[in-house]
């Protein structure tokens, strides 16, 4: 892992392992992030090629100058920061702009954040003018507005211009030269473009042809005196060579042939047509012609003189070829003319055209016809290029036996008779030209002397193209250092400024450019550039699969290592072999066809920051020493500018770090509670600083989990699942282990290894690969000087590395949080206390109420509701329980906030049951629990949920009848003196309550019981009355009171009903009671009015009763008139609801209660109730309310009552019993009678003609009444048939079809749900006329109702059906 | 009068799919019978009858149906009840063993699922 952070470790730019905290144990490295070194921007700057200035705008001078500046300007560092912009600016700019007005308008846009860049001419201190090129850029401070410029001197690209200027002057210049051959030559010449068109003509071809130069210019030459041949057939253009010059780029010389003249004659000429160049494209042909006539004449004559005008001949080719030549820019241009020039002057059958440089040869260009032997060594271009003199090989023979190897290469015809002429310049070879000829003829000295003399014309053009290429290179080269400048200077993003450096070298200086950097994980590819985009991603692809070795002794990884610049200029198969991984890689390698590379730090301040690397492949260019240093110049520019990235993203991250950290404090300073601040730091960590960020507090027993967040759901899920799992002695576990250093842990890379390493099984290890960690952060939280709990920041799938910063930034982090959880912890400790002192208060005002509550509640139940409630109230528990002592066992009567296995286990426990309240009550002491400590020390159980308590034995009598316990959850609960005497009171009181309720409890049972068989059973049903009865015992705890109810069904249709209470509670009253009710029965059962019943009892009360009073209410019906007679004794009055819903209380009938001194008479009341009207009697617990007169509770019961009018009794008695009770225990006894008339009417009663249509109305009439009634539709179907069926039988069967009658139906349901239907004719039955079909009938409503009774009389048939409807849901 | 029972008809190429409504008692058996005979007369396959619309029905609807299903078997014609559960009259028709003597299906769909040429 290479420390990447620029100005770090210094000299130590090697790479460094960090292995993960954790993993190994006290190798783990520590690392704390310096300060940013005092001065780093300046060395930047100093070092800088560029001029660099930095402006103060508000003392409106430099501030910073670098030595790049003092040399352009020539003036002092001391002088400079003097000075300003005016100063070094002449007043006015070439664009005649005053200098000072055009340098604010820039200056202006620069402090808008944008960065411009424009031409600018400085004056140095000789007063001498600099072009320059200028790039301005805001400097952020805080204090001062300052504006950097970065100065390009551009005078050097300024002379690359120049230089490509006198070449173009030159070769206007050769131009200028080639006219004045034409004008002074005596042969004609002209020139034709590729269309046959004449584009230049000399004087001479003018005068032997007949037309103007002005007038051949222009015209085409071959119609003009080209058309026809000697005799006078015309002569195509096609067949024409000079025309075919042009295109088959040859050159040919010609005679025989005839021109023709303006005048229409002709004249046989000799001419020499060759290709015109222009760079490397043929633009036309040149044609050279010459006048034979008098040659012919004369040429016996000139025979002799044969040689001399060979001579001339080729001396004028060779004016052609130079002229050809002089326009060639490039060696390739050089190779095309040599080689038509080899071919027409000296009849090669082929031309080759090598290059000789630095002891290569290289084929540059060839031409005609068959293979040529190319730069092969041993070989003839070779041998020429050594010797640097001309290799002649004559045949066949002498090819074999010199050039074995080569010959191999060649076929047999290729053998042709060759010579290699070195191409030489001043001393030096640069070149061979190989030529090849079809004949073995021996070229004489005057075709060597031509040869020589090409030959050395080449070898001038050579040097003349290679001086311009490299002139023009020189000035590419300059061009490209400054845009590449602009460029860096113009970025401050790293990762820009590398893919802009990357972009930038191809094509220009390579085909392939491959930036690199040392990662923690070996070499990085941080771009690669390529003309064609997809083969980048394919390269990208590849150098992920095959990344460089970061341990090869050359490469990539040493050049970043070592810091110096590698070369190889051949790249042969070999190379590419060795440095393949494997035979894929090898193939695509291969594919690259890579020839030569290099690779050049990028370096500053001594660092090595990446490498570039530099490839040629396809193009075929090679590398030399001069590139390698151009590389190199570059790599050092793109050096300062990534640094100057470098440090303009540091400066950029400290401030968003504390612009974080403000806004983590300014969340954590509110005044929240531990959880609270907790979940928004992690809520602010992530996703900003963290995919995953936990937070562990420590206390006595280990560093639970506190807050988790993650920006992922999922892995939320996952670390929430996992890391309370976390275990481990604190020595190998890295959250422990800050804790105990309190130093931050850093891992940059996260291994699996160290996953592995770090988990206690196999199920954490795939919990951990599931969260993906890349990098990791631990960070102490430290307050008042120690840790308290520890932060972990957990890069995943953001696939961040953290670094120094970021573990700075934690560690901040970590010290505010620590601070802001102190506070909170403080906050809450202070609220606590606070909040403890109150209960205290409260304690007191209750210890007072508690006593009250206690001896006011009776049942043990109730008892046992008030401890729990009161001793929680009282100390702030949570949980509290009070048990009774039962033998060896408890049983605990209340139990409220414990966890449920615990209540459940607190139900029923043995005395030997290990916890405290068992431990209480056995040991009659008090069991105080402190602390989770003493807890754990005295019950062993570590993680008891509720830790801290009290149980106290409640002793009466020296023993122990129980317990009360109450617990809390915090670790430590003291109990002060005062809160255990107060306690040990409260236990006390409890101990006698409960006691006293366990006696009444006693009692009251036994009262209870004797009253309850006492009471009648449930009324006979007596028919048309229905009786519902209802007794409520008071609440328990209070003592079984005598009230009690009767119903008395006499034989004469009458029912007698009574109500009494006997005043007085528990044993007694209940016995009185029952012989009071006995004797009631008696009288009642001998059929005495009411007035005389209740005088006979009064009379057998006054005998048996001792001390009691006792009220009664007798009523008796007529179930057939409906008379009612009345009398009461001293009882609340009787009720009648009638069914239309009035009420109406029976007052008449008074008299006293019965007592021991009653003697009196009663006299009776009388009333009517009629059918499916109500009579109430009842006991005055149902109406007496405490603190409320009597009247109040009757006028209740009367509308309650009403509310019930119509309903059966049943319904009568739950709904007013609702009303007046609700839900509430009564306080009193209640009991209540409801006698109530059955409505005697059918419900529905209809007479209708036994005609089959009447049924379907008569069906609709009885379906609506039974809807109405309630009856459930699948009921209601059911008695549709089963009546339909009855009706069907009585229209069918009972009359004549002559006699018709009636039918009738009585259908009628009584208040228990009992539904009668009756059907009835009047007909005299007849047998069914046939068999099946009324069979059916019968079935189906035997089948749908519970009874059906069938009687035949003379008076017709009557059918009776039951059915018992549900009641309504 | 207004009809106790109506009837309306559906086709199923050579299935006839009858769908009777309203009531039937003694009034109108014999009708609805030569209705639903007259309706079958429209196909030659299977007479289905809907009576999820029926509201009431009787012995007399018993003997109706039971003519009706004599006189289809009597052309080598299937007769098919359909009865929804839920209806008013499914639990008669259950409670008097129709389902016995009749296929009584519970929707449309099956019926015709168990024809031929439905």
């Amino acid at each position: 892992v290479a420390s990447s952070r620029p100005g770090g470790s210094g000299g130590e730019g090697g790479p460094r392992d960090v292995l993960p905290a954790g993993a190994l144990p006290g190798q783990a490295r520590i690392e704390h992030p310096g300060e940013l070194p005092e001065g780093r921007y300046e060395a930047l700057v100093e070092h800088a090629p560029d001029a660099i200035v930095v402006l103060d705008l508000d003392a409106g001078r430099f501030v910073t100058a670098n030595a790049a500046a003092e040399r352009l300007f020539g003036l002092p560092r001391e002088r400079l920061v003097q000075i300003g912009p005016t100063e070094v600016s002449p007043r006015f700019q070439p664009d005649g702009r005053p200098s000072r007005e055009a340098a604010d308008g820039y200056i202006a846009l620069a402090l808008q954040g944008e960065t411009p860049r424009f031409d600018w001419v400085h004056l140095d201190a000789a007063g001498e003018a600099i072009p320059c090129e200028i790039n301005l850029l805001r400097v952020p401070d805080p204090t001062r507005t300052l504006v950097r410029g970065s100065i390009i001197d551009v005078r050097d690209r300024r002379r690359a211009e120049e230089v490509a200027r006198v070449l173009q002057a030159e070769r206007d210049a050769a131009l200028e030269q080639l006219s004045s051959i034409l004008a002074s030559a005596g042969d004609g010449i002209y020139g034709i473009d590729r269309d046959d068109r004449v584009t230049f003509a000399n004087p001479a071809a003018s005068r032997m042809l007949g037309w103007s130069v002005a007038e051949m210019v222009g015209g085409f030459a071959h119609e003009r005196w080209h058309h026809s041949r000697p005799g006078g057939e015309p002569y195509p253009q096609s067949e024409c060579p000079i025309c075919a010059a042009a295109r088959k780029g040859r050159s040919r010389t010609v005679t025989g042939e005839v021109f023709w003249r303006r005048d229409g004659g002709s004249f046989p000429v000799e001419y020499t047509c060759a290709p015109l160049l222009h760079g490397q494209r043929i633009v036309g042909t040149v044609c050279v012609f010459r006048d034979t006539s008098q040659r012919i004449e004369a040429e016996i004559a000139r025979r002799d003189a044969a040689a001399q005008e060979a001579a001339r001949l080729i001396a004028e080719r060779l004016q052609i070829a130079t002229s050809a030549l002089s326009a060639t820019m490039s060696v390739p241009d050089v190779a095309m003319v040599a080689v038509s020039q080899g071919v027409d002057l000296l009849g090669a059958r082929r031309v080759e055209l090598l290059e000789y440089h630095d002891g290569v040869l290289t084929t540059v260009g060839a031409g005609g016809d068959g293979p040529t032997p190319g730069p092969d060594d041993p070989g003839p271009a070779a041998d020429a290029a050594r010797s640097g003199g001309p290799v002649r090989i004559r045949s066949a023979a002498e090819w074999r036996e010199r050039y074995p190897a080569l010959v191999r290469r060649l076929d047999e015809g290729d053998l042709l008779p060759t010579i290699s002429h070195p191409l030489p310049l001043g001393g030096r070879i640069l070149g061979v030209m190989t030529l090849g000829f079809a004949t073995a003829q021996v070229l004489d000295d005057l075709d060597l002397g031509a040869l020589g003399s090409l030959a050395q014309q080449c070898g001038q053009a050579i040097e003349r193209a290679r001086l311009y290429e490299a002139e023009q290179r020189s000035g590419e080269r300059q061009t490209f250092l400054a845009e590449a400048s602009q460029l860096f200077s113009g970025t401050l993003e790293e990762q820009t400024v590398i893919e802009e450096l990357a972009r930038l070298c191809v094509p220009r200086i390579a085909d392939w450019c491959v930036v690199n950097a040392l990662s923690p994980s070996g070499v990085d590819t941080l771009a690669v550039a390529h003309s064609d985009p997809a083969l980048v991603s394919w390269a990208q692809e590849a150098s992920r699969r095959y990344p460089p070795d970061p341990d090869a002794p050359a490469g990539v990884a040493e050049v970043l290592r070592s810091g110096r610049s590698e070369l190889i200029e051949d790249i042969t198969d070999e190379m590419v072999t060795a440095a393949a991984r494997d035979q894929e890689h090898l193939k695509l390698v291969r594919t690259l066809a890579l020839c030569s590379a290099m690779t050049v730090p990028v370096s500053s301040g001594g660092r090595t920051l990446a490498a570039i690397t530099l490839l040629m492949g396809e193009s075929g260019r090679r590398y030399d020493e001069g590139d390698l240093r151009f590389a190199e110049d570059l790599a050092r520019r793109a050096g300062l500018a990534l640094d100057n990235a470098r440090l303009y993203a540091e400066e950029r991250r400290e401030r968003r770090s504390a612009s974080f950290l403000a806004e983590v404090s300014g969340a954590l300073d509110a005044p929240l509670d531990v959880a609270e601040r907790l979940e928004r730091l992690v809520g602010l960590v992530v996703p900003r600083l963290a995919d995953l960020c936990t937070v562990r507090l420590a206390d006595p027993y280990g560093l639970p989990l506190a807050a988790v967040a993650a920006a992922d759901p999922e892995r939320e899920r996952i670390a929430r699942a996992l890391y309370p799992r976390f275990v481990g002695p604190p020595e190998e576990a890295g959250m422990a282990r800050v804790l105990t250093t309190v130093q931050a842990e850093l891992v940059r890379e996260v291994t699996d290894e160290m996953l592995q390493a770090y988990s206690p099984d196999q199920a954490f290890l795939e919990g951990l690969r599931a969260l993906g960690p890349r990098s990791t952060i631990l960070v102490p939280l430290i307050a008042r000087g120690s840790a308290i709990g520890s932060m972990s920041l957990i890069a995943a799938e953001s696939g961040r590395r953290y670094d120094d910063h970021d573990l700075a930034l934690a560690e901040e982090l970590g010290r505010r949080a620590g601070l802001a959880i102190d506070n909170a912890r403080l906050l809450e400790r202070e609220r606590a206390a606070r909040a403890e002192a109150e209960a205290a208060r409260e304690r007191v005002a209750r210890l007072q109420s508690i006593g009250a509550a206690l001896g006011s509640a009776l049942g043990r139940e109730e008892v046992a509701r008030v401890i729990v409630a009161e001793g929680i109230a009282a100390l702030g528990a949570t949980a509290g329980a009070v048990a009774l002592r039962r033998g060896d066992e408890c049983v605990t009567l209340r139990a409220l906030g414990y966890p449920p296995d615990l209540a459940a286990a607190l139900e029923r426990f043995p005395l030997s049951a290990p916890f405290p309240l068992a431990e209480a009550i056995r040991l009659a002491e008090p069991v105080w629990l402190e602390s989770a400590d003493s807890w754990w020390a005295r019950f062993g159980e570590p993680r008891a949920p509720l830790p801290t308590g009290l149980a106290l034995p409640l002793i009466v009598g020296g023993r122990a009848i129980g317990g009360i316990d109450f617990r809390f959850p915090q670790r430590e609960r003291a109990f002060e003196d005062t809160e255990r005497a107060f306690m040990l009171a409260f236990a006390a009181q409890c101990a006698q309550a409960l006691e006293r309720a366990e006696r009444y409890e006693a009692e009251h049972r036994i009262a209870l019981t004797l009253q309850r068989s006492l009471l009648p059973p449930p009324p006979p049903t007596i028919a048309g009355v229905t009786v519902a009865l209802r007794y409520l015992p008071a609440g328990e705890g209070i003592e079984a009171g005598g009230d009690w109810y009767d119903v008395v069904a006499l034989d004469d249709g009458r029912v007698g009903v009574a109500v009494g209470d006997v005043v007085g509670r528990g044993i007694e009253a209940a016995a009185v009671m029952g012989q009071l009710q006995s004797a009631l029965r008696a009288f009642a059962l001998q059929g005495e009015p009411p007035g005389a019943v209740i005088t006979r009892l009064a009379r057998f009360a006054a005998e048996v009763q001792q001390a009691s009073m006792a009220t009664v209410a007798y009523g008796l019906l007529d179930l057939e008139s409906g008379e009612l007679r009345y009398a009461r004794a001293g009882h609340p009055p009787p009720l009648i609801v009638r069914h239309g819903g009035d009420t109406e209380y029976l007052g008449e009938g008074r008299g006293p209660p019965l007592t021991a001194l009653a003697g009196a008479d009663y006299e009776e009341g009388r009333a009517t109730l009629d059918a499916g009207d109500a009579l109430l009697l009842y006991s005055d617990g149902l109406i007496e309310r405490r603190r409320e007169v009597i009247d109040e509770g009757l006028r209740r019961l009367a509308q309650a009552a009403a509310g019930a009018a119509g309903a059966p009794a049943e319904e009568v008695c739950d709904r007013v019993l609702g009303a007046l009770l609700g839900d509430r225990t009564p306080g009193d006894d209640v009991a209540l009678l409801v006698l109530r008339r059955t409505p005697l009417q059918p419900s529905i009663h209809r007479r209708v003609a036994a005609r089959p249509d009447a049924l379907a109305p008569l069906r609709g009439e009885l379906r609506r009444w039974l809807r109405a009634e309630g009856v459930s539709e699948l009921e209601t179907q059911d008695v549709l048939v089963a009546c339909g069926e009855a009706l069907s039988n009585a229209v069918e069967h009972a009359y004549r079809e002559d006699e018709p009658g009636e039918v009738e139906l009585w259908v009628s349901r009584d208040d228990g749900g009992l539904l009668v239907a009756s059907v009835r004719d009047f007909g005299r039955w007849r047998a069914p006329t046939g068999r099946a079909d009324r069979g059916r009938g019968l079935p189906l409503m035997e089948a749908l109702m519970d009874a059906v009774d069938i009687v035949r009389e003379r008076a017709g048939t009557h059918v009776s059906m039951r059915r018992r409807i549900e009641p309504p849901a | 009068m207004t009809e106790l029972a109506r009837i309306s008809v559906e086709q199923h190429g050579e299935v006839t799919l009858a769908r009777l409504a309203g009531e039937v008692d003694m009034s109108n058996a014999t009708h609805v019978a030569a209705q639903l005979l007259a309706v079958a007369s429209g196909g030659s396959g299977a007479l289905i009858v809907d009576l999820t619309g029926s509201e009431y029905l009787d012995s007399a609807w018993f003997r109706a149906i039971e003519s009706v299903a004599q006189g289809l078997a009597r052309a080598g014609r299937p007769l098919r009840l359909v009865c929804a559960p839920g209806a008013p009259t499914r639990g008669l028709l259950e409670l008097a063993g129709m389902d016995r003597m009749l296929p009584l299906a519970a929707s449309v769909e099956e019926a015709l699922d168990g024809v031929p040429d439905g």
